[in-house]
């Protein structure tokens, strides 16, 4: 079924439900990653993704078309998670934040990484998290920057500078831990 | 670009997912989620919620009903008893008209016989 078949399903009421369940088994696993990578845990990635998915369903009627779903699931999912972490944030200095990760995922039982990803997790939660989301959509998902700039409503330019400054910003931190 | 690979290189050791996710989370998702009460059928069939309306009005009516038809018979039984009751002469007493006595009938839906028997009542 492609994009234009089901935004037909979600639109009719009668065939809303199950046109609905369609889409959460289409995107919920890569919307999963999406989150976990920006939250770290499995719980409060199930809490932003459970979210991401109600706002979906709540905003149906107002989703014109003019995007495709996956577009839209993305950005809804970017802004779930980042209103989480602004919720989430406390008041400690950056050296206590890459500390406080460390910690959070060597007791992560969901966690398998070794010292070297850890590192990585550690320079990535260093990152402001607009440019994060930026890394961690190029870097893993290897999303094109057209798309990302439809998800994230910045222009391809600011994305491709954020992105090189991220690169450039954990390239240093493999160096001063190394 | 240089660093990028310089990272990549640098974790190509590992699986390259270091995140793992309890076993069945993904088939049992769908379930817990349409749990959630936001998840609820929010949009309601026009004849239904016709339906809703239609039950409250009738609830309204005849829970209403007693009040009415009390606050219009104790008005005629005090408006018959000043009558009986009166020493001045007929053109002295303000008189009511038929037509209002009508209309107060009509509202308490009260028939010539009930009338007859309020009035006697009280001889």
């Amino acid at each position: 079924m492609d994009d234009c078949q089901l935004i037909i399903f979600l639109k009719d009421p009668k065939t809303r439900e199950p046109a609905f369940n369609r889409l959460v088994d289409l995107y919920k696993e890569r919307l999963y990653w999406q989150i976990r990578r920006m939250v770290l845990t499995h719980e409060d990635t199930d809490d932003v993704l459970q979210n991401t998915f109600i706002k979906a369903w709540q905003g149906l009627d107002a989703f014109r078309g003019e995007a495709q779903l996956s577009t839209w699931l993305f950005r809804i999912a970017a802004n779930e998670a980042l209103n989480f972490l602004e919720r989430k944030r406390p008041a400690q200095s950056i050296d206590d934040e890459a500390g406080a990760v460390a910690e959070q995922l060597e007791s992560d039982p969901y966690f398998d990484g070794d010292e070297t990803e850890l590192q990585l997790q550690q320079a990535i939660a260093l990152l402001p998290e607009r440019q994060r989301q930026v890394f961690l959509l190029k870097y893993y998902d290897e999303m094109p920057y057209e798309q990302m700039s439809r998800v994230l409503d910045t222009s391809v330019g600011a994305l491709k500078a954020s992105y090189h400054h991220a690169v450039k910003k954990i390239a240093d931190f493999f160096r001063h831990h190394d | 670009m240089k660093e990028e690979q310089f990272i990549r290189k640098l974790t190509e050791g590992g699986d390259g997912n270091p995140f793992r996710v309890p076993e069945g989370y993904f088939k049992s998702f769908n379930r817990r989620l349409n749990e959630r009460p936001e998840m609820q059928r929010k949009q309601i069939s026009v004849p239904h919620r016709l339906w809703h309306v239609a039950v409250v009005v009738a609830m309204v009516a005849v829970l209403s009903l007693p009040l009415l038809l009390t606050y219009f018979e104790n008005k005629i039984i005090s408006n018959a008893r000043s009558k009986m009751m009166a020493t001045a002469s007929v053109a002295d007493e303000p008189q009511y008209s038929d037509d209002y006595v009508y209309e107060v009938m009509d509202y308490a839906m009260v028939g010539n016989m009930e009338i007859e028997d309020y009035l006697t009542r009280y001889e």
